[in-house]
């Protein structure tokens, strides 16, 4: 292999700016020759149908797969994709697709072709992301063959369609898929694919080989993507969920580019010849069971326990220091995320201690928060210095995810560990706000919130961006003011890419699709 | 052509109890019938224990942020709100059909999804016991042979001492000293991962170590017990080749035990192997069960136990044949 020495990164990640970053190899042995590149997921996904993803593995395999009518780049500005152009209000959105696109197998993508995709997204049984992406209701989709242009028509205003657009969910599923959605969810129907790569092998569990599109060329239009390579004619995907493997993999030139979350993240400072990006994989906040009835539906209550938290020290067991302080619940790069952390509530343990003294506290804990969830063990020996009897169950995911969904009368508070995949406010109030988890809705804290739910529809009916993030604002103060939750920090993540791969990061999340190998030099 | 009279039961009762007598039918039933037994058990006990793990499959499959009436679909789905005995009943006419149902999880085929990962298992387990058989027989046997009679007390106690030091270090930490000092930090072999065949070297060296140490010792000792024997003895004093009367005498009597405990080694290594397949990212079974049990895969989980556990069975019963082969008291002795 032809050695090659190379600098390039530092100033491609300036030049792009903060909010969209390139992660890319900036030296040290080049990869002359290589037309692959070699990345890790967690877990196997659990299914190929877009609109059925449910884990971040299943979202950036399907982003590989599917396209989507838009992206969002820097700074949340919708970029075009599958549509070159669009006209949008808070009721409708009509998009102009592109010429000559097709899916895998040929078949040409038409309006009528993303029409059926769509429709069938927003009338699916099972649909993760519809409420995020269309609001309330069922949406009108209709299609122009002639003009090559599909539109929305919502049953009410919801000013995130353009960004539910962008999700990995709304990918478009050819004609192919939509006719045999058993083999779609298996990944099986290489004809349903409308992405850059098709699935050429998989081994379930084990390996996952996508393949080039020779035909594709509706590559996301960025604008500021700096074009210093090739995308790879293969991808291959292991599944891989140590942390310290994959770092191991990395460094060894085992693996090109991967995305690690444990401490293993520090082995990279300082190996200038790799390159990182260090980003809030999820937001970590405490909710309350806020049911009538329950300790914390006393404001006083939940106030005490906040007085008595240190969010420094919260991020300290459960981060090692790595994350950042969060002044919000949801990710940090949703639009109108709060950054003042001004609206937080001050810490006052002789405050809290009068109020606490004698309550028990039965924390619903997750295990990855921390290791051997060590963020929850800070919070729950932090109330027994106040004097609060607490119960701790430090759990798996499936575990907690039951009791949080399913058995609302079992634990008093736990520590949200939020991937607002929609990357929407919206998205981020879900577990919050609107109808419990008992009446059919996705709210863990039982508590409703009329008065947050009002300012929604406000806002979502709000065309002014800074009108609207006025509102945003409004819901986030009266959330954490109200201690109906603390934000307390995010869970970091780092993207890692040996020396001649790259790929980027708009707003915080790794597109997978920019992946590139960087050949030149 | 004469054919047996088959309504004289007393006739009938002397062939059968004729038949009980020879030693390769009776080991023949004996066998299959505990591998009848170990099927139909480990198909019902997977069955009723697996949901008693905490947590719901289907708000597992939701995730956290997915509302109660998605999740309440997710259950019917998956059959989950069925009565248990209906849904045993359509797991048993499954596998009567060889069909081990579709994960939960990834909606594959459970055999689709246990196929993918047991030959990275089988591949590794078998190359880890060959070489444990290969190096631990032989260094068992030159050890007792070399410190028979007190002598060389000396390799006695490094024997003891190396192979005890090796056997006290957990396998997390073999496995991570070895990724550290050959794989990271010399770049020798493969960090992570199956692509080529020395990405097997190092999950098999941490996979073998502690056996090396368990059956050469065992070797040892039985070799030392043998060693004391008369007809060693009287084999020496006729004047046999070294050569032959180990072969001959010794290693008969020392394989034995070594084989028995290499068919258990095996067995537990099929799905046992978990901290060596995290550490190296080997994609084997014991990962997919782990898996499994964190997405509450009730399927797969089901699916790889019964897999694993009717392997094992076949192993003990494979090494039960070869010794019988080698040596036919055993066959007694099951008969005793």
């Amino acid at each position: 292999m032809k050695n090659k020495v190379r600098a390039l990164s530092v100033a491609a990640s300036v030049a792009v700016g903060l909010s969209a970053c390139t992660t890319g190899g900036a030296g040290g042995e080049g990869v002359s020759g290589t037309s692959t590149i070699r990345t890790a997921i967690n877990a196997a996904p659990t299914t190929f149908t877009p609109w059925t993803a449910e884990t971040r593995d299943d979202y950036d395999v399907s982003r590989l797969l599917f396209n989507t009518l838009v992206r969002r780049g820097a700074d949340n500005k919708i970029v075009p994709a599958l549509a070159t152009s669009w006209d949008a209000t808070p009721t409708t959105a009509r998009f102009t697709l592109r010429e000559g696109a097709t899916c895998a197998d040929g078949t040409p993508i038409t309006a009528e072709v993303v029409r059926n995709s769509l429709q069938t997204m927003a009338t699916a049984e099972h649909s993760v992301f519809r409420e995020i992406v269309f609001g309330p209701g069922k949406p009108t989709i209709s299609a122009d063959n002639k003009a090559k242009t599909v539109t929305i028509q919502l049953a009410q205003p919801w000013q995130d369609l353009l960004q539910g657009m962008s999700l990995v969910a709304t990918g478009i599923v050819c004609p192919a898929g939509l006719e045999d959605q058993e083999g779609l969810r298996t990944g099986s129907v290489k004809g349903a694919f409308s992405g850059p790569y098709v699935l050429s092998k998989s081994s379930h569990g084990v390996s996952y080989t996508l393949t080039l599109r020779e035909d594709f060329t509706e590559w996301p239009d960025y604008g500021d993507t700096p074009q210093r390579g090739e995308p790879a004619r293969t991808i291959q995907v292991d599944v891989m969920a140590n942390g310290s493997s994959r770092a191991n993999a990395l460094l060894t030139g085992g693996m090109d580019i991967t995305t690690i979350s444990t401490q293993d993240m520090t082995r990279f400072d300082g190996q200038k010849e790799y390159t990182t990006h260090r980003l809030p994989s999820s937001s970590l906040y405490l909710l309350f069971n806020e049911r009538p009835g329950s300790l914390f539906s006393d404001e006083r209550v939940r106030r005490a326990v906040v007085q008595t938290l240190s969010r420094e020290a919260f991020n300290s067991a459960a981060t090692g220091g790595l994350g950042d302080l969060a002044v919000t619940f949801s990710h940090s790069a949703v639009p109108c995320a709060n950054t003042d952390p001004s609206v937080l509530v001050k810490q006052d343990v002789a405050a809290a201690k009068p109020v606490l003294s004698g309550k028990t506290i039965r924390i619903n804990g997750l295990e990855v928060i921390g290791p051997q969830g060590a963020g929850n063990t800070y919070i729950a020996e932090a109330l027994r210095a106040a004097g609060a009897t607490v119960e701790l169950a430090n759990v798996d995911v499936a575990t907690w995810s039951t009791t949080g969904t399913t058995k609302p009368g079992a634990w008093d508070l736990t520590v949200f560990a939020g991937i607002n995949a929609g990357g929407t406010m919206y998205g981020a109030l879900s577990p919050i706000v609107g109808p419990p988890t008992e009446a059919g809705g996705a709210n863990w804290s039982g508590n409703e919130h009329k008065d947050v739910l009002a300012m929604v529809d406000q806002a979502m009916q709000e065309p002014d961006q800074r009108t609207r993030c006025g509102i945003y604002q409004r819901i986030q103060e009266t959330l954490i003011d109200g201690v109906h939750v603390m934000p307390l920090s995010y869970l970091p993540a780092q993207l890692t890419a040996r020396p001649g791969f790259s790929a980027q990061v708009y707003n915080e999340q790794v597109d997978v699709s920019t992946m590139q190998i960087d050949n030149e030099g | 052509m004469s054919t047996a009279r088959v309504d004289d039961p007393a006739q009938h009762a002397v062939s059968a109890a004729a038949l009980w007598e020879r030693p390769w039918l009776r080991f023949g039933v004996q066998r299959v019938t505990g591998l009848l037994v170990s099927f139909v058990l480990l198909v019902t006990v997977t069955f009723v224990i697996v949901p008693l793990i905490p947590g719901d499959p289907a708000a597992a499959i939701a995730g956290p942020e997915a509302s109660g009436a998605e999740i309440a679909h997710i259950r019917q789905q998956l059959g989950l709100d069925e009565p248990l005995h209906v849904q045993f009943l359509d797991y048993v006419s499954g596998l009567l059909t060889l069909d081990l149902g579709t994960s939960f999880a990834s909606g594959q085929d459970v055999a689709t999804v246990i196929l993918a990962r047991l030959p990275f298992t089988a591949e590794l387990a078998l190359l880890a016991i060959v070489l444990v058989l290969i190096i631990s027989v032989p260094v068992g046997m030159l050890v007792a042979v070399l410190t028979h009679g007190g002598r060389r007390s000396w390799l006695d106690h490094l024997f003891n001492f190396v192979t005890s030091l090796v056997y006290s270090v957990p396998q997390y930490v073999m496995a991570t000293l070895l990724v550290s000092v050959l794989a990271v930090g010399l770049g020798l072999f493969p960090a992570a991962g199956a692509e080529t065949l020395l990405s097997l070297v190092l999950p098999t060296l941490a996979l073998m170590l502690l056996p090396i140490c368990v059956v050469s010792r065992v070797v040892r000792r039985e070799t030392a017990i043998v060693l004391d024997q008369d007809y060693i003895r009287t084999a020496r004093g006729w004047r046999i080749g070294r050569l032959r009367m180990f072969g001959r005498y010794v290693l008969p009597n020392v394989i034995t035990t070594t084989l028995t405990l290499s068919g258990l080694i095996l067995a537990s290594q099929l799905g046992g192997a978990v901290v060596i397949e995290r550490v190296f990212a080997w994609p084997g079974l014991g990962q997919g069960i782990v898996d499994a049990f964190q997405a509450r895969d009730y399927p797969v989980i089901r699916g790889a136990i019964l897999v694993l556990g009717l392997m094992a069975t076949v192993i003990i019963i494979v090494v039960d044949v070869i010794l019988a082969i080698i040596d036919p008291r055993t066959l007694e002795a099951d008969h005793e």
